[in-house]
């Protein structure tokens, strides 16, 4: 069922590029072969995917490549665009995985912790501190934490993923990494944390008032069991969604960090493409981290069915 | 009547000490960007001074000067005025959207209805970001595309809340006795149903003129903005590469940026709690 529904969204965004590439003023052909093509590969191009056939056909030729998985070539980097993404997402992933699941641990303390004594003096701090994460531009919290740790204290290094003069190996190399990743993941950190604190804040006292939560207090259960076997179980249900409808800007967060960090992920890849005007590499992308969202959407859907029996027994 | 439930208005509002808090920060910043030809006469992006001039106790270097020796204060005073005049005009333009497309769906519902329902599932899903990057990249980076880049990536929270009142509101007494007087639908969608649906419509728009404001910011961050009218989020880009030897080139305009996004952040909020007829109640 689920999966039914992503099929025609993929085709959807396969379509929105084509009708990018091709009513944007200028050239369709220079679009699908990068700003810096010569005449001949210009060429090749126009036959490739039909530029003088009508519409229709060069809109099949078109998904036809995509789904191949060819993507074009890029003139910057000198290699077909799939491959220079394939071997650049994991280290975008390496960003975004342990941060996610670290701000979701620590977001769901937090709006716990804020949910019990609301306007408490832990519960403002929190909600001061979240509506600040959630109003700054994330790449600007990188810029201040890169000027004052890294710059100034020298505590992180300020650029890249690894040390470059030393031949590191093992452990060594794994803890290098690391210290790499720290500040850009700090800043991944605050911003998510800022969203999923609230909003667990808010479906935790949401959840309070139902029945059910009334009756088991009533009951005389400890505090500590309503609240993490009752209570946190439904609140859970609101956060896995929004984390779904919010994977999205996890990546929009992550290229934009990755810029201020020099981190050798996607990021960067945008912002050489962008500075090319290497439009293969640009869609290429858009088309990968779009695939990439509703895949997890779709993960985020069986996750909460997991989650929620009454769907679980009702489809 | 209508004075009375303005002034309730006012005056819950006016108890919301964040709200209060926000407003003022708007507030200060939109004089400061109407006032920059004042305060800082002359032109901000001429050549002035020496480059790097740290902080200091004078209007020109208030704020530092860049790479170029030109003043901070000054970008950011004439900069504030493109950042907030982009997230006004493209927030109002995404809720004209998001109104027109959210109402008729509502109003006429069956196929249209569903057709919509559709359009805005793909734009739920679709990357906003990076959708509005490639338009800007494809269109060039004027401020106009900009502008339009992130309206038409952003109508469609707000068209799904308006359709979802519509379908409600157009069952309700009032809208079947308009009609039952033979009141056109322009008319019954407009005058009867648009006035109703009004609270979260002006809660959305304060929302997405900050949302408006970081996204340009972003674009601006990986070389989208429109060089010809350096914006807040422009400044931050300048800063990136002279992070270690200029830092009040990157922490000045971001405060702003913050400052200002917080500002409408509350101010969102305390219209939603002003305008709640549920939460008054309470």
């Amino acid at each position: 069922m689920r999966v039914a529904q992503a099929i025609p969204l993929f085709f959807a965004i396969i379509i929105i590029n084509f009708v990018i590439i091709h009513f944007a003023p200028g050239d369709p052909a220079s679009r699908l072969a990068g700003e810096f093509a010569d005449a001949n590969y210009l060429n090749m191009i126009r036959e490739k995917f039909g530029l003088n056939k009508p519409l229709y056909e060069q809109l099949a030729l078109y998904i036809y490549n995509v789904l191949r998985g060819d993507f074009g070539y890029s003139f910057y980097y000198e290699q077909p665009v799939i491959k220079i993404i394939e071997s650049t997402l994991p280290n975008t992933l390496l960003l975004m995985g342990p941060s996610l699941l670290m701000a979701s641990l620590v977001g769901l303390f937090l709006g716990v912790v804020s949910s019990r004594k609301p306007y408490s003096v832990t519960d403002n701090t929190v909600t001061v501190f979240s509506l600040v994460g959630y109003s700054l531009p994330i790449f600007w919290l990188g810029q201040v934490l890169l000027i004052a740790f890294s710059l100034d204290l020298g505590w992180f290094p300020s650029a890249g993923m690894a040390s470059v003069r030393v031949d590191q190996v093992g452990l060594a190399y794994v803890a290098d990494v690391v210290w790499h990743l720290f500040l850009p993941s700090v800043v991944l950190v605050v911003w998510q944390l800022a969203l999923l604190s609230r909003l667990t804040r808010a479906s935790m006292l949401e959840v309070f008032r139902e029945d059910y939560i009334i009756t088991a207090r009533a009951k005389g259960l400890p505090e500590r069991t309503v609240i993490y076997k009752h209570a946190l179980r439904n609140a859970l249900l609101a956060v896995v969604t929004v984390i779904g409808v919010n994977v999205q800007y996890m990546f929009a967060g992550a290229v934009l960090t990755e810029t201020v960090f020099s981190w050798p992920g996607i990021g960067r890849l945008f912002y050489n493409a962008i500075f090319a005007r290497d439009y293969p590499l640009l869609m290429g992308m858009f088309i990968i981290i779009s695939l990439a969202v509703i895949v997890s959407n779709l993960i985020v859907d069986l996750l909460y069915g997991y989650l929620d029996p009454r769907i679980r027994f009702t489809t | 009547m209508q004075l009375r439930g303005l002034r309730r208005f006012a005056r819950t509002y006016a108890k919301n000490r964040n709200a209060t808090a926000g407003l003022f920060f708007v507030a200060l910043f939109s004089l400061l960007s109407i006032l920059a030809a004042a305060i800082f006469p002359g032109d901000p992006f001429g050549l002035g001074g020496d480059p790097f001039i740290p902080p200091s106790l004078n209007n020109f270097s208030l704020m530092g000067t860049d790479d170029l020796g030109r003043s901070i204060f000054g970008q950011l005073l004439y900069g504030g005025r493109i950042s907030l005049v982009i997230g006004l005009v493209a927030a109002a333009s995404s809720a004209g959207l998001g109104i027109a497309f959210g109402l008729l769906a509502g109003y006429f519902a069956g196929f249209s209805g569903e057709a919509f329902m559709r359009v805005s599932e793909v734009f739920q899903v679709i990357p906003r970001f990076f959708l509005a990057l490639i338009l800007v990249a494809a269109l060039g980076t004027s401020i106009y595309n900009i502008i339009f880049a992130i309206a038409i990536t952003s109508w469609p929270v707000l068209a799904r809340i308006v359709r979802a009142e519509t379908l409600s509101l157009k069952e309700k007494e009032f809208v079947e006795a308009s009609r039952a007087i033979g009141e056109s639908d322009t008319r019954i969608m407009f005058s009867e149903i648009l006035p109703n649906c009004l609270p979260p419509i002006i809660v959305n728009t304060s929302l997405l003129v900050g949302q408006a404001i970081l996204t340009e910011a972003g674009l601006s961050f990986l070389g989208l903005g429109d060089p010809t009218k350096p914006t807040w989020g422009y400044m931050l880009y300048n800063a990136q590469p002279f992070l270690r030897y200029a830092w009040w080139m990157a922490v000045f305009p971001g405060i702003a940026i913050t400052l200002v996004v917080l500002g409408l952040n509350l101010i969102g909020d305390g219209l939603n709690d002003a305008l709640n007829p549920k939460l008054r109640q309470m």
